[in-house]
């Protein structure tokens, strides 16, 4: 009962798949073999691949936050502050800021997820200015602007991740490993239902599945994704302070989400593939890099309303061949 | 008679100061065919509306098998037998027609532990059932060519169709049709007569029709409870129904009238 769409699967051209992987898997082995600078860049493309499948789960049944960087910075600040405060380790202060924004998401869902379309977009835009506010204004436990900085690098089962290419790969095994669990969600029933209450939510409900409930599990869900990704990110810049992460980051996201697909599985990460990197390029004008990304979005918006995965080709949206 | 499946009892519902329903109370047994009629405005959407959960009632209960399920939520009502159809066409347009009714199940295959501490397995169904019941109520609904098609590119009428296979493969014991006929040609009125007869018949369906269409509510309930003005006047066999003075009254209006 698990495996209901699993034939899509089988349709799919051979050939495009293989070179598909081959072209991931050199995409993701290339870094440990190039500099630092290419390094760092793999490392934010992979905590932005875990950040925005998490607004992708959200997206997928029918809502799009525009606070999600206020849910990145709790999981950074929570598990930075169980860090500072009680003197917990990586991984106990990393599932603190995790739990931490779980909660946080689930309060906050129960009030909000009622509303719809341009209000939740509003309300989620107003958290996010509240976060990142508390952050600036409690400067005794927070920093305040100058934020934390000092923060002890990863270390898990007596490895220390301090350098950049040992921190890629624990980057990327959580990258991937949301990448899976994206994947994991879509095949399975509860995700079908997150697709079915993003189609039509009143015929949705009429069949027995719980509106509410649903778009509650995949907002909390999608938000502690984010927070993974906020306490990774501090751990490896070693520092935090508010305005990493301020609205214009989770527009960010969300540019990232619509260029890569709102609707595949695999959005996420061609979206943080495509555009993690592409600031970079563009660093000697910063004037050119804002009209680049306004015209790229523009056009994918004209053009490829699914984003890059609704391209032709074996990453194409899973839900739209789902018969037999 | 034992006890009814739907119970309606003195149930009432206002919107500010407008009671859109009055004290009314109703019931329908086992295998029976009700129809719930009334003239424009006379609360027959918001008596669906407040059978199905969607919305509480101002007063009075609703109960299903013995239970409560007044004030919803519909996602609750529909898992204990009590499915609705809806008023226009109400379908996942972008996939396809055999999707459709594959997410009609999903509350019968969603893995739930919380389900599974309640003992309650034997409601999943395995991959194979759903396709099995999948292809039945396809037949049984006559939609196997379109089996493959979207949802969204089918004809209005086959549309409505899909509605009826989405709220079935909830496998419900009684089923809400909001009007079910409207927008309906003459030969896919006559057609979906013959549908809900054979699903009474054959599936043991229950049934409450809320319907404008007379002929088809005539021909196809045991019995008509009508609304006006959020009370109900009257309540009885077609026949009584029809030559029932209250109904003729509210329909085409007193004869004081027609003589003024």
């Amino acid at each position: 009962m698990t495996e209901l769409s699993l034939q899509a699967d089988v349709a799919r051209p051979a050939p495009w798949r293989w070179l598909l992987w081959a072209a991931l898997a050199t995409a993701a082995v290339a870094p440990w073999f190039a500099g630092p600078f290419v390094q760092h860049l793999a490392v934010l493309t992979c905590l932005n691949v875990l950040i925005v499948n998490g607004l992708a789960l959200i997206a997928r049944c029918g809502q799009l936050s525009l606070g999600h960087a206020a849910f990145v910075a709790l999981g950074a600040y929570g598990s930075v502050l169980a860090a500072r405060l009680l003197g917990w380790s990586f991984l106990p202060s990393t599932l603190a800021g995790v739990v931490l924004t779980a909660l946080v998401a689930l309060v906050l869902g129960a009030i909000i997820l009622r509303l719809k379309g341009v209000y939740f977009v509003l309300v989620t835009f107003a958290f996010g200015e509240l976060v990142r506010l508390i952050l600036l204004d409690g400067s005794s436990w927070s920093g305040g602007a100058n934020g934390i900085a000092g923060i002890q690098p990863a270390a898990l089962l007596g490895v220390v991740f301090d350098t950049r290419a040992s921190f890629y790969g624990l980057a990327l095994c959580v990258a991937l490993g949301s990448v899976a669990l994206l994947n994991a969600v879509a095949r399975r029933p509860f995700g079908h239902a997150i697709d079915a209450v993003a189609e039509n939510p009143a015929l949705a409900e009429s069949t027995g599945l719980s509106v509410r409930r649903i778009q509650l599990c995949a907002f909390v869900a999608g938000c502690a994704l984010a927070s993974v990704g906020g306490a990774l990110q501090a751990r490896y810049v070693g520092y935090v302070s508010p305005e990493s992460f301020n609205v214009s980051i989770s527009i960010g996201f969300i540019i990232m989400l619509v260029i890569g697909g709102r609707r595949s599985v695999w959005g996420g990460l061609i979206g943080a593939m495509v555009l993690t990197p592409l600031p970079e390029l563009f660093r000697g004008a910063v004037q050119t890099q804002h009209i680049f990304y306004g015209a790229a979005l523009i056009l994918i918006l004209r053009f490829l309303p699914a984003g890059l995965a609704g391209l032709p080709g074996p990453w194409q949206a899973r839900r739209h061949k789902e018969s037999p | 008679m034992s006890q009814p499946l739907l119970q309606v009892q003195g149930l009432s519902r206002s919107f500010g100061g407008l009671a859109a329903l009055r004290d009314v109370s109703f019931a329908v047994a086992q295998g029976e065919i009700v129809g719930l009629i009334g003239p424009n405005g006379a609360g027959k959407t918001t008596a669906f509306n407040v059978i199905s959960g969607t919305m509480p009632p101002s007063a009075g209960t609703v109960h299903f098998d013995g239970r409560d399920i007044s004030g919803g939520p519909p996602s609750r009502v529909v898992v204990l037998g009590l499915a609705r159809t809806f008023q226009s066409t109400s379908t996942y347009p972008e996939v396809t027609v055999a999707e459709n009714i594959r997410r009609g199940m999903l509350s019968r295959v969603r893995h739930s532990w919380l389900r599974r501490l309640a003992g309650r397995k034997q409601d999943l169904l395995s991959a194979s059932e759903v396709t099995q019941e999948v292809d039945r109520l396809l037949t049984l609904l006559d939609l196997q060519p379109w089996r493959d098609a979207a949802a969204g590119s089918l004809a209005y009428g086959l549309q409505k169709k899909l509605g009826i296979a989405v709220a079935l493969a909830c496998r419900p014991r009684m089923l809400l049709l909001d009007e079910p006929a409207a927008g309906l040609n003459h030969e896919e009125c006559n057609e979906l007569g013959r549908l809900l007869r054979r699903l009474q018949s054959e599936e043991g369906l229950t049934m409450l029709l809320v319907e404008h269409h007379m002929a088809l509510v005539m021909e196809l309930s045991h019995r008509i409870v009508v609304l006006v003005q959020g009370e109900k006047i009257a309540e009885g066999t077609p026949q009584a129904i029809r030559d029932n003075p209250a109904v003729i009254e509210a329909y085409l209006g007193a004869p004081d009238y027609a003589h003024a």
